[in-house]
């Protein structure tokens, strides 16, 4: 439940509960379709209703997870209509659900009110409710989600900072070869010159012998 | 606006004043309205704020509350009759008046379990009459063009807010005897010869009069928890048939309910925690006989006498009633 507060100051919070209708998947839905529950109803929709579905489903004109998926959102609908909570109760039992609501009773009507929002006041906070709910569970998945990423991103940057380093070690390696290669290169070169002028210095004692 | 019986000068001045309206009343005052935003059914008898009454210079009215939302107005003959729920809007309700033993009374009563969606929104409303001694046929009547039918229903649908919902209640004074014979029927039919009294072929007529039924009782069907009647039109004993007032379902098990010695009693008892303040309420015009209501006030039981209810489906001897609630 969340905090909610009136735009108008002087209404006054009234706080009752309400039924939430027990989900598809309850084995009684389809008990009560199929005829192995037999329950005497007291709200004047159910009664006709599931008497309608419960002959549809004789005829084959419906199938029973059909008439659960319809019947399910007209009691939804119609789940504040007179006894409907009394027949709820008797075919799921007496732990059926139900949920606090607060309501919004204004007090005076003279009072300055910013918007006339006594009838839309309980919409607007169970569409809040709502939208809370979904915002939190949107947010958990976001914050998992953010989580997952930033694991990604810190493997990603050692993994990173690990290749920067691989490759300035590399760097370093290709560095001493070509600082090594070009000191071989130049001893060679040394090494020619030396040969080449000691063959001319032989040749000039060949040519100045004979 | 109280709903209740106005005179006709009092009903123009609201028409006038562009109120949504549904009226009740006798075919010479109905036919003088101007045009506007109502419907109308025919008959002159009436449970009014004081007392019960038959009357044919007053109309009673309902006004249709619309909450600041849409309203539309239809007529259906019986190859449109089953589009209502498509017609209806998301949430609200329907308000439908169908003039008696026409085809498209017929369709509706014998179809209506078979729409899909029937069950969506509330449909409520009455079979119009006329006054049983005269020679009169009932009508209704379509305000916005003026038009005055025989064989067409018409009907208000009501959006409400999403804040809102609509609810039809009934009551019944009369319970199914568990002890008493189980009658079965071969067809959905207003008028039954054979049927199958405790698994057993039998001619309904015969079985009436040699069991001594009193026929102001209605043969009664279980829905799950809801006693729906079907009330006897009329024994033909020569012929050998039953006509009834709503139809008989194949689908069904009927028996007849024990004997009411007190009738006005018991529908007084049943009908006490009945509120002031309701959208639309009716009554039918076998409770006003039988019951002698004439001249008598039961608790807050208002609204037209009418030939037939209608809650979702066709209804008889019940007291229908229309509220509309905030969640």
């Amino acid at each position: 439940m969340i905090n909610y507060e009136s735009l108008n100051p002087y209404n006054s919070i009234i706080k009752y509960n309400i039924m939430i209708i027990p989900s598809k998947d309850h084995v009684e839905w389809h008990e009560l379709l199929s005829g192995k529950l037999n329950v005497q109803l007291k709200n004047f929709f159910f009664q006709m209703k599931i008497t309608q579905v419960k002959n549809q489903i004789q005829k084959g004109t419906i199938s029973i997870e059909t008439a659960i998926d319809d019947l399910y959102a007209l009691c939804t609908k119609f789940s504040k209509a007179k006894n409907m909570a009394e027949d709820i109760k008797s075919i799921f039992g007496d732990d059926y659900l139900e949920k606090p609501v607060v309501k919004i009773e204004e007090q005076n009507a003279d009072a300055p009110i910013q918007e006339d929002l006594q009838a839309k006041d309980l919409m607007t906070l169970f569409k809040l409710e709502k939208e809370v709910e979904f915002y939190k569970k949107s947010v958990d998945q976001k914050e998992k989600e953010i989580q997952e990423k930033n694991k990604l991103i810190i493997t990603l940057q050692e993994d990173n900072i690990y290749l920067r380093k691989k490759n300035t070690a590399l760097y370093e390696v290709v560095q001493k070869i070509d600082e090594i290669e070009s000191q071989v290169e130049g001893q060679a070169e040394k090494q020619a010159e030396k040969q080449e002028k000691e063959s001319w210095s032989f040749f000039n004692i060949f040519k100045s012998n004979k | 606006m109280e709903s209740k019986l106005y005179t006709f000068e009092e009903v123009v001045a609201f028409i006038k004043q562009g109120f949504v309206l549904s009226l009740a009343g006798d075919e010479r005052v109905l036919k003088e309205l101007p045009l506007g935003n109502w419907v109308a059914g025919t008959i002159p008898y009436f449970m009014d704020s004081d007392v019960g009454k038959f009357n044919q210079n007053l109309i009673f009215v309902n006004e249709i509350k619309t909450y600041n939302e849409d309203y539309r107005m239809c007529f259906y003959d019986e190859n449109t009759i089953t589009q209502i729920v498509e017609d209806s809007y998301k949430n609200g309700y329907t308000l439908l008046i169908i003039p008696p033993f026409q085809k498209v009374h017929e369709e509706y009563s014998v179809q209506a379990e078979d729409i899909n969606g029937l069950y969506d929104n509330p449909i409520v409303g009455w079979i119009a009459g006329m006054d049983l001694s005269s020679k009169d046929t009932p009508k209704t009547y379509f305000g916005q063009t003026g038009e005055i039918f025989e064989d067409k229903a018409v009907a208000i649908h009501v959006k409400l807010p999403e804040n809102m919902f609509a609810q039809i209640d009934i009551v019944n004074i009369f319970q199914p005897e568990v002890s008493n014979d189980e009658i079965k029927f071969y067809n959905n039919s207003f008028n039954v010869i054979n049927c199958m009294i405790n698994g057993k072929d039998a001619n309904l007529a015969k079985y009436i009069e040699d069991n001594k039924i009193d026929t102001k009782l209605p043969l009664i069907a279980d829905y799950s928890g809801a006693s729906i009647n079907v009330s006897i039109k009329e024994v033909n004993a020569e012929k050998g048939e039953v006509s009834f007032f709503a139809p008989v379902f194949q689908s069904k098990s009927y028996k007849f309910p024990k004997n009411l010695p007190n009738y006005i009693g018991e529908f007084d008892e049943k009908t006490k925690s009945l509120s002031a303040d309701n959208e639309f309420s009716c009554n039918c015009i076998l409770n006003y006989l039988y019951g002698e209501l004439e001249g008598k006030k039961i608790n807050n039981v208002k609204g037209p006498i009418t030939f037939g209810e209608i809650g979702y489906q066709l209804l008889n001897q019940t007291l229908v009633v229309l509220n509309v609630e905030e969640f």
